[in-house]
């Protein structure tokens, strides 16, 4: 007996639970993973919830309650907190506000404390969080030697680096080379500093694959010195943009999007006109009232002409009808400059060269906008210093190099052979947050603390000092920059006493414990914001002004031109293990999980490919093979690929060929030299005969020519537009557009007394950018379905935003529509449940019992405006895989995951409903007007969704919906939705407004809707046509493949 | 043995004065209890063990496709966002369909006196019982929790006493669909007592004996039963006759109830019952024409009676196609934009293929039986039936998956690709069909032996064949 | 003989009441006919002949037999019909009270009962009822299921569901009497006639058979019988859940555990030095209790800045905060009492509830001679009294000694409260009678 019990213990000893167990019991480290479990990429092994079963068996789960001993002070459990902080993405600063769930991050917001973005934020900021529970991240040292890995612990790592570093404090730090990626932080700057003081040799480069290269240029030409512009949109009367994504990508896009959106008031006496003159189609263009596209090598030419016209005081006439659409757009736009001095604004995106940068600060200039719409700030930002890494390196190498994240082995100029210049060094160190391309030919890589979880400072785009608090402790062995580099140093490593040392130093009230707590609790420290400049003009020959954007394009092969995009999923290839990035729609292609060339249906016809083709592209000698898109709007004789794709060593989700898990899209980097890093002239593309599927959530096929003319017929209906003329003559065009009966119940409507929930999407101010999107997948827990299952078009999405073509194919207009539950009163897919899973709650609210939902998907059918998903396979299983538990953090303890074979959709954040109803109800007080917002409401930096109670008067919501602007989508079928929509007002110059036709006696006089039947149909697709600039018949063939 | 009717007679006269046998060759009672008993009483024929082979393989690879849907999810379908009811409702509604014309045999033709239905009733209304078996599996598997598909019964589930929504068109076809099922079982079991009687009381073999006799629940043929029996069979049809014409027009509610363009149609009712008679009786022909020539049932099922069937396909098949017309008529006459694009989307749309098979199928196919020379060729209606079978598969799915794929948002329109498992499951769900089918012919009567008895010539000189003995 | 029929059979005798009971060794004859002719015409002489309990037998129906052996219509269309419309009524009572009385829910804006989307339900409900019993109504008027027959013991009678026909007259006829019964039949052109002799074999079912329906009765019974023990009995293991679709989520919810984490713990501690939003006090007085010197966070290195040199005037003893004398809160009666409260059900367990550092807890320790336990202080001794309420209040919230700090569970407001009402019971243990409301003062008096 005994002895069995003797051997059994022994067996034990030897098991691998045991061991496990021990190590859990007594870690090293804060926590382990099983790694290598399925190292499959998980979206591929979708598959049975019966494995769920497998975990709990047949019972319930045992739940063990794990509280703390002693709770801390100010901290209740289950009850969120929030801490303000900042984050750096790709050396741009961003003040944040973190929401902390039982001590964990749970979601990532803009700190509204802030003008950088008043608590809005987009979908890098919000697919954040993702990361930072991301098993794929570096989770301890490892160190490869002759062609194999070890997983090393830091002890081990720290001696190879002092035993390095006491050589180099002899040699004053001759061999040393530091190739580290931009930053903002004075933190990082000062230990920098000391670094090079202790080690003269030392060679430090900064590096980015995103630097603001040509604007700083730009402004160093333009005033001799590098400047930061702001723009106050807001007042401005006239906005022009030169192929820059101004409220999108560009560094102060939120700011941007919200004083525009403010001056696109249709009811103001001066509402902003915004044109844009651009190659591929920007979430900016969107907005646009005109919008021109050009190859970029023609966009130097258009602005110099500009310049020229504006110098020229002979008065400005329109082009006549027949002239292309630049020309006419050319004479408006001078036009317009001419009349608003002051009050308009040039801005010129990254990708144009520097002398079009700095044409557009002596516009900005001449104009006198500058101190009026147009603000100068100082840049102390650090400038690039790649090329000069380069010289270095191929000279003379050294015994070691150390780069402080980035990834200069992927993202690099193709023609500059990062990997070879590394082997020229003895010891190459990356110390970074994942290991990627770079750190593969590494013999050192050390793991980086996300930035979440560390003690960090930062300066923003407006000079404003903000201090980055960590939200958690370390998941892993890793380590913040800071940390690091004071620990190179020799100094003491607490990041805190590192921040506040800078902050001392810059700051002398900082010295102060409460200023200093004020500035950790404000987030950043508000009298640091730099003050305008006014630097001098200085001389300097502008590009030279051409004819050539003016005559139409001829499409030749090999002659086109390139634009390389950074993608507005994964940035410059950073966000490529973000799964929720990876499958967010592009706001224009609708296309997920890869890239694309891009090329407008006229360039396609020319070439002779089609959707999904997959053609190779030849620049001076390198090529690479990828499926065409066909997009109405990207200039002709252009094809336009986004970069941050085609990942080798990004993790289990973006590719990692080690592990055998293919990338995702292609690496356009292969044929982006240094020479032409933004665009390049002689491509050639050349169909291989492949085919290969996009992964598109709409449009989900090459439509046919009855569909087509059916959409056009449509979009009038759906996205109600009107010019400001035709809004000013009759405001509630909107609510006239679709005639029908009388919308009248055979019942006795339903009251709502107490509180009424409804939304207000303001479509005048949507630009389309998708944040909502993915602020709604954080906040409600939607799950992630991978390529194949978006090309079976079972996207999970809870909110869409449709987006329409409608015009010439070439210079088509876009209307975009945000589109979730409508939540309506007499709810269509109510009453057709079988098991009455989805009731109406009486406040108003379409609510969706998960538990009882039978999944027989009648819902979905009956469902108008079909925003109901389906989960059809458990979408979820990969959290399963061991190695993937991590992920189960993101997830909002506040909102059920729904398990496969249940149908859910949005619920109007109900959570959130609850949670301030129960505020309000411990304080003894009603629920403020505006008290509640969604998650999409709360992301959205052009203010243009409201959510409230629309039983309450003061709420914006309630006013949104008195507006005249005001319909509802599809109210035609009595379902009486609760979300309007209101219309968008289009302010073309009069030159290129379209004929405002007497709208079939709008007025809105004495005739009600029920009035005319059935003829009114056939106005609608009447001025659904007109609305939109009709196209002249030779293009209309073109228009039929694609919209 | 009597020879009166010895001589071959042509039953397809169309004399109203004349009335044909419904019963040809030399037959009396006896030989018609032979010819039946004798299919089930024989040594079991190769040729039924090699279909059944068949067939029933095809059964468990149904039921080995239910358990790897269930095991996986409806994602393996190739259901999506829009089209949320892909083939899976589509074979429901053909299955269902063709469960129409037996039950309408034996119930509205009892009705109606038409004597000539005694000898195809027995062999209708199993296809029914068996269609509306394969048709009851679809819907319950295509729920996304199959294992919580009990919630659609009244019963207080959930631990929130919740009840099943009445008002959900969904169940009324729940409760449409089991009735039926029931009811025809019901009818078809009753309708058999007699004659399983005569299978107790010829069978040689003891367990035979005991099982049919079980069965035949003690029948000894007494008058004072006939009497009640008679009457309840009455009863029973009068029931049916409402329930047949019930059961399609709920199912068409699941479309026509629905908001969705293509569905949302009052002329759905008509036009389903139309169809369903339809495509019944096309699949009796299709069962009919070869059983009748391998069990040798051509003296009671004869030519007229094949032709009665194929006039009724006629008309019916003329509803249908006139159905189809006032679609069109309607969607552009109400002038609802979304209605209207929903059928030349149909027409000319992606899915027009479907509909213009569907269309020939249904339409024209059927209009050659205007032709008497096809009405009484076995093999040529054989082909026509098939032929209206195939088209009112299309005619489903075309109703259910290009109204879905194209709605009101442009947007949200996408295109249904079926997987293979859709294909697979339809396919062995013919395999459960046959499987049950074959069962039947080999241990059941599937004549009405009594009826047909009670509807035959009584040959004259019969006493004399009883007076020996 | 099933029970239906036995309650419904007295107006129609048929001939199983005859055949089952034994009335001597004969209990009818029996008669062959050629053909369905011949039987109605046989069953007509029979009934002239006066004869009640007589039977015919044939493969199929043959009309005019009713009125030929003078059967009465059946009452089964009745039935048929009231059960019908009793499952009308039942079926719509059950929708309206399923869906408007006991589980109403508002959908897309309908009332909670419209008859339209009743009907297609209440019409199934009616026609399954209905069908039903025309059915088991049938059986069950003519008796059947009938295992057993005499007449089946008639090796002749099989052929009666083939080609037979047969005539009948029961023994326990009124007017029985066999020959003459066997002449009629003869007249009538019989081609055979015979006695039929009783059953041998017992008109109930073999018992093998009942065995094997109780077996499988019993059988039947397992399944629910283990559902009801398992319902009705307790278990330490969790409850059964054979579909945890979404019982078991994968969000860590509040104070939930986690393997995640080395210390098991899904919730993690606040990392030091930060502040949440909200956090962030301006008012010293009120949130600590005492005003911290201005450079308390100089580090060593660097000499403490002059600006912040100087301590607020009047500070006690060094390394001692400067508390604050005065409540930083508006004293008032209410937060008095809210202080009475919070100090009963935080502090008196040990302090005792007047504060003379006698609660219960303590008293427990000292009876048991707990050795580490050290009693509470006693809040209206000199000392206390003597502390500013800065100190007090810094006392609730970071504790003293072993008593630990209350911040967790105690809001500022309240701390303060409970600090008021601390000075009030000092105040009330030293009171002089002059200090004492007058009625008061009186009540005390008479005590004396």
């Amino acid at each position: 007996m005994s002895k069995t019990w003797y051997r059994s213990l022994r067996e034990l000893e030897n098991t691998a639970e045991f061991q496990e167990m021990l190590h859990r019991e007594f870690p090293e480290a804060a926590s382990e993973f099983p790694k290598g479990l399925s190292r499959r990429r998980w979206l591929q092994i979708m598959g049975s919830s019966l494995a769920l079963a497998g975990v709990s068996g047949c019972r319930f789960e045992a739940e063990t309650l794990a509280p703390f001993a002693t709770r801390p002070a100010n901290r209740i459990p289950g009850k969120t907190q929030q801490f303000n902080t900042t984050v750096e993405i790709a050396g741009q600063a961003r003040a944040l506000r973190a929401t902390s769930y039982d001590g964990r991050p749970i979601k990532l917001d803009g700190n509204p404390d802030h003008l950088s973005s008043g608590g809005a934020s987009d979908s890098y900021t919000q697919a954040t969080i993702l990361d930072l529970y991301d098993p794929d991240r570096g989770q301890t040292p490892i160190e490869s030697t002759g062609g194999s890995k070890f997983n090393r612990s830091w002890i081990e790592a720290d001696t190879f680096l002092t035993e390095q570093f006491s050589q180099f404090a002899g040699s004053k730090g001759d061999g040393l080379c530091v190739l580290a990626e931009s930053t903002s932080s004075p933190t990082a700057q000062r230990l920098k500093t000391a670094l090079q003081d202790k080690f003269p040799q030392m060679k430090w480069f900064d590096y980015s694959s995103l630097s603001p290269v040509n604007s700083r240029g730009g402004a160093t030409l333009a005033f001799g010195k590098p400047v930061r512009t702001e723009y106050d949109l807001e007042s401005a009367a006239v906005v022009v943009t030169i192929d820059s994504d101004l409220l999108g990508q560009h560094p102060e896009g939120l700011r941007n999007a919200r004083s525009f959106s403010r001056g696109r008031n249709p009811d103001s006496e001066q509402m902003t006109r915004l044109y844009a003159v651009e190659c591929e189609f920007t979430g900016t263009a969107v907005a646009a009232d005109h919008r021109v596209a050009l190859r970029p090598s023609q966009i130097a030419g258009f602005l110099a002409s500009v310049e020229q016209a504006l110098a020229s005081d002979e008065e400005t006439h329109a082009a006549d009808e027949s002239a292309p659409w630049s020309q006419q757009v050319f004479a408006a736009l001078v036009d317009d400059l001419k009349k608003h001095p002051g009050q308009s604004v040039i801005t010129v995106g990254e990708r144009q060269p520097v002398e079009v940068h700095a044409l557009a600060h002596r516009l900005n200039q001449k104009l006198g906008n500058v101190g009026k719409t147009v603000t100068l700030l100082p840049d102390e930002s650090s400038a690039d210093t790649f090329d000069e890494f380069v010289t270095h390196a191929e000279a003379n190498g050294g015994s070691m190099l150390l780069l402080l994240g980035g990834n200069p082995v992927y993202d690099s100029p193709a023609d500059v052979e990062v990997a070879e210049l590394m082997e020229k060094f003895e010891n190459r160190v990356h110390f970074a947050v994942y290991p990627n391309e770079t750190s593969a030919v590494c013999n050192w890589y050390l793991p980086m603390s996300h930035p979440l979880e560390c003690w960090s400072d930062a300066t923003l785009y407006d000079g404003t000092y903000g201090v980055a608090q960590p939200l958690i402790e370390p998941l892993f062995e890793s380590r913040s920059q800071i940390e690091f580099l004071a620990g190179l140093l020799g100094e003491e490593t607490d990041g805190l006493e590192l921040v506040r040392q800078t902050a001392r130093e810059l700051y002398p009230e900082l010295k102060s414990t409460r200023e200093w707590e004020r500035v950790v609790h404000n987030g950043f420290h508000a009298d640091s914001t730099a003050k305008p400049i006014t630097p001098e003009l200085q001389n300097f020959e502008g590009p030279a002004a051409s004819t050539e954007w003016q005559n139409p394009v001829e499409v030749t092969n090999g002659e086109l031109e390139v634009v390389f995009t950074t993608d507005s999923s994964v940035l410059d290839g950073r966000f490529a293990n973000n799964a929720w990035l990876q499958e967010l729609p592009h706001p224009l292609t609708k296309m997920t999980w890869s890239n694309a060339a891009i090329m407008s249906p006229k360039t396609a016809d020319a070439l002779g490919v089609k959707d999904d083709d997959v053609v190779r592209l030849e620049l001076d000698g390198r090529e690479i093979e990828l499926p065409v898109y066909v997009q109405p709007g990207q200039a002709t004789g252009s094809v336009a690929v986004a970069i941050g794709y085609g990942r080798t060593h990004a993790g289990l989700v973006g590719g990692d060929v080690e592990e055998g898990v293919a990338p995702v899209g292609v690496n356009a980097g292969v044929i982006r030299t240094a020479g032409n890093r933004y665009f390049a002239t002689g491509l050639k593309v050349s169909p291989t005969g492949r085919r290969e599927e996009l992964a598109v959530t709409q449009d989900h096929y090459a439509i046919d020519k009855v569909g087509l003319e059916e959409i056009h017929g449509r979009v009038g209906d759906l996205v109600r537009e009107g010019t400001l003329d035709e809004y000013r003559e009759h405001p509630e065009f909107a609510e006239h557009r679709v005639h029908h009966p009388p919308l009248e119940s055979l019942w006795t409507e339903v009251s709502y007394d107490g509180h009424a929930w409804g939304m207000a999407i303001d479509l005048n101010k949507c630009i389309g950018c998708n944040a909502c999107v993915v602020a709604c997948q954080s906040e409600n827990n939607v799950p992630v379905v991978g390529p194949d299952q978006v090309r079976a078009s079972r996207e999970m999405h809870w909110m869409k935003v449709d987006r329409y073509f409608t015009g010439d194919t070439e210079e088509p207009e876009v209307a975009t529509q945000p589109v979730t539950c409508q939540h309506c009163e007499n709810a269509p897919c109510e009453q057709v449940c079988p098991v009455a899973a989805t009731v109406h709650s009486n406040e108003g609210l379409n609510d969706m019992a998960y538990n009882r939902c039978i999944g027989t998907r009648y819902c979905g059918n009956n469902c108008p405006y079909k925003v109901r998903r389906f989960n059809f396979l458990d979408y979820r299983s990969e959290m399963e895989a061991a190695n993937r538990e991590l992920m189960n953090l993101v997830l909002n303890p506040e909102v059920t995951v729904r398990s496969r074979g249940v149908m859910e959709k949005c619920t109007y954040c109900v959570q959130r409903i609850q949670n301030t109803r129960i505020e309000a109800k411990n304080e003894r007080r009603p629920i403020g007007p505006n008290e509640i917002q969604t998650a999409c409401q709360q992301v959205c930096a052009s203010e243009a969704i409201v959510f409230g109670d629309l039983n309450n008067p003061e709420s914006d919501v309630a006013k949104a919906h008195a507006d005249a602007r005001a319909y509802g989508l599809l109210a035609e079928l009595n379902v009486k939705p609760r979300t309007k929509y209101l219309a968008r007002i289009r302010n073309p110059h009069p030159w290129l407004a379209p004929p405002v036709e007497s709208a079939h006696g709008h007025g809105g006089d004495g005739h009600g809707e029920e009035a005319h039947g059935e003829h009114a149909h056939a106005d609608e697709r009447h001025d659904a046509e007109v609305s939109h600039n009709s196209v002249p018949a030779p293009t209309q063939e073109l228009r039929e493949e694609q919209v | 043995m009597a020879t009166a009717l010895a001589a071959p007679v042509d039953t397809t006269i169309e004399d109203p004065t004349r009335r044909p046998p419904l019963v040809t060759g030399d037959h009396d009672y006896q030989s018609i209890t032979d010819t039946i008993h004798s299919i089930s009483e024989h040594k079991t024929p190769r040729a039924w063990y090699i279909a059944f082979a068949v067939s029933s393989t095809a059964t468990v690879t149904f039921f080995l496709l239910i358990g790897y849907l269930i095991y996986q999810g409806v994602g393996v379908w190739g259901n999506n966002n829009p089209v949320f009811w892909g083939w899976p409702i589509v074979n429901f509604v053909f299955w269902v369909g063709i469960g129409h014309a037996g039950t309408l045999i034996s119930a509205i033709l009892f009705l109606f006196r038409q004597n000539w239905r005694t000898s195809v009733n027995r062999f209708a209304e199993a296809m029914t019982i068996f269609a509306v078996v394969c048709a009851g599996i679809f819907p319950g598997i295509h729920v996304g929790r199959v294992w919580f598909a009990y919630w659609l019964a009244p019963y207080p589930a959930t631990r929130l006493d919740m009840w099943p929504n009445f008002r959900s068109p969904l169940l009324w076809d729940v409760f449409a669909v089991s009735t039926y099922a029931t009811v025809s079982l019901l009818f078809w079991y009753m309708g058999m007592i007699p004659d399983l009687a005569t299978f107790r009381d010829r069978s040689k073999s003891k367990i035979k004996q005991f099982v049919y006799g079980v069965f035949a629940l003690g029948w000894n043929g007494s008058a004072r039963h006939w009497h009640r029996y008679e009457k309840a069979y009455m009863l029973l049809a009068a029931l049916a006759t409402p329930l047949v014409l019930s059961v399609h027009t709920v199912v068409s509610f699941d479309f026509a109830v629905a908001q969705l363009p293509g569905w949302h149609a009052t002329i759905f009712p008509p036009y389903f019952v139309a169809g369903a008679v339809f495509s019944g009786f096309a699949m009796v022909i299709t069962l009919m024409v070869p059983a009748r020539k391998w069990f040798g049932l051509k003296d009671l099922v004869t030519l007229r009676h094949l032709e009665n069937m194929c006039k009724v396909i006629l008309a019916t098949g003329s509803m249908v196609g006139f159905a189809y017309a006032i679609e069109f008529f309607i969607a552009w006459y109400g002038g609802n934009p979304y209605e209207g694009f929903a059928f030349i989307n149909r027409a000319f749309g992606p899915y027009a293929w479907a509909y213009w098979t569907m269309v020939s199928c249904n339409v024209i196919a059927p209009q050659f039986f205007w032709i008497k020379k096809v009405r009484t060729t076995p093999w040529m209606m054989f082909i026509i039936c098939i032929f209206v079978n195939i088209g009112m598969w299309f005619e489903r799915f075309v109703i259910t998956v290009t109204s879905l794929s194209r709605d009101f948002l442009p947007s949200s329109w996408a295109y249904f690709k079926p997987t293979p498992i859709d294909m697979a499951m339809f396919a062995c769900s013919f395999g459960l069909f046959f499987t049950l089918f074959l069962l039947f012919c080999r241990y059941l009567p599937i004549v009405a032996m009594a009826e047909v008895k009670s509807v035959m010539p009584v040959p004259e000189s019969e006493a004399k064949n009883d007076t020996k003995a | 003989m099933t029970p239906l029929s036995a309650t419904l059979l007295e107006p129609e005798t048929t001939q199983q009441d005859v055949a089952d009971e034994p009335s001597g060794s004969v209990c009818g004859v029996l008669a062959e006919f050629s053909g369905p002719k011949e039987l109605l015409r046989a069953a007509e002489m029979v009934r002239d002949a006066g004869y009640t309990k007589t039977d015919a037998f044939s493969p199929f129906p043959i009309h005019g037999m009713d009125d030929a052996l003078g059967i009465k219509s059946t009452i089964l269309p009745v039935i048929v019909l009231v059960v019908g419309l009793t499952g009308c009524a039942g079926g719509l009572l059950m929708q309206w009270w399923m869906n408007a009385v006991d589980y109403p829910f508002l959908i897309s804006g309908k009332p909670l009962f419209s008859l339209p989307a009743n009907i297609p339900v209440t019409f199934e409900i009616i026609v399954l009822t209905s069908a039903f019993t025309a059915f088991l109504g049938m059986l069950g008027l003519n008796g059947l299921p009938k295992p057993a027959n005499p007449l089946f013991e008639q090796e002749r009678f099989r052929g009666v569901t083939d080609n037979k026909f047969f005539m009948y007259v029961a023994a326990d006829d009124p007017k029985y009497d066999g020959q003459e019964v066997v002449e009629l039949f003869h007249r009538a052109g019989a081609t055979w006639v015979d006695d039929v002799p009783n059953s041998t074999s017992p008109s109930r079912l073999p018992g093998a058979i009942k065995m094997a329906l109780l077996v499988l009765f019993a059988i039947a019974l397992v399944p629910p019988l283990m559902i009801y023990r398992a319902r009705h009995t307790t278990s330490e293991a969790p409850r059964f859940d054979f579909f945890p679709d979404m019982d078991a989520q994968r969000y860590r919810s509040a104070q939930q555990s986690s393997d995640l984490f080395a210390d098991g713990r899904a919730m993690r501690p606040q990392v030091a030095g930060t502040i949440a939003v909200g956090d962030f006090h301006e008012n010293d007085a009120f949130f600590l209790g005492y005003i911290p010197g201005e450079d308390d966070e100089a580090p060593a290195d660097e000499p403490a800045p002059a600006d912040a040199a100087a301590p607020a005037a009047g500070a006690p003893a060094a390394n001692e905060p400067d508390y604050v004398t005065e409540f930083p809160v508006e004293v008032t009666e209410s937060l008095m009492q809210r202080g009475q409260l919070k100090f009963n059900i935080y502090c008196a367990p040990c302090h005792g509830l007047a504060g003379q550092g006698d609660g219960l807890v303590s008293l427990r320790a000292i009876e048991l001679q707990q050795p580490t336990w050290v009693p509470p202080t006693n809040l209206i001794s000199p000392p206390v009294v003597a502390q500013p309420v800065g100190k007090i209040y810094d006392t609730i919230t970071n504790g003293r000694r072993k008593m630990s700090g209350y911040a967790a569970q105690i809001p500022p407001e309240d701390r303060w409260a409970i600090v008021l009402y601390v000075r009030a019971l000092q105040k009330s243990q030293h009171a002089s009678l002059e200090e004492i409301p007058e009625d008061k003062a009186a009540v005390l008096k008479n005590q004396k």
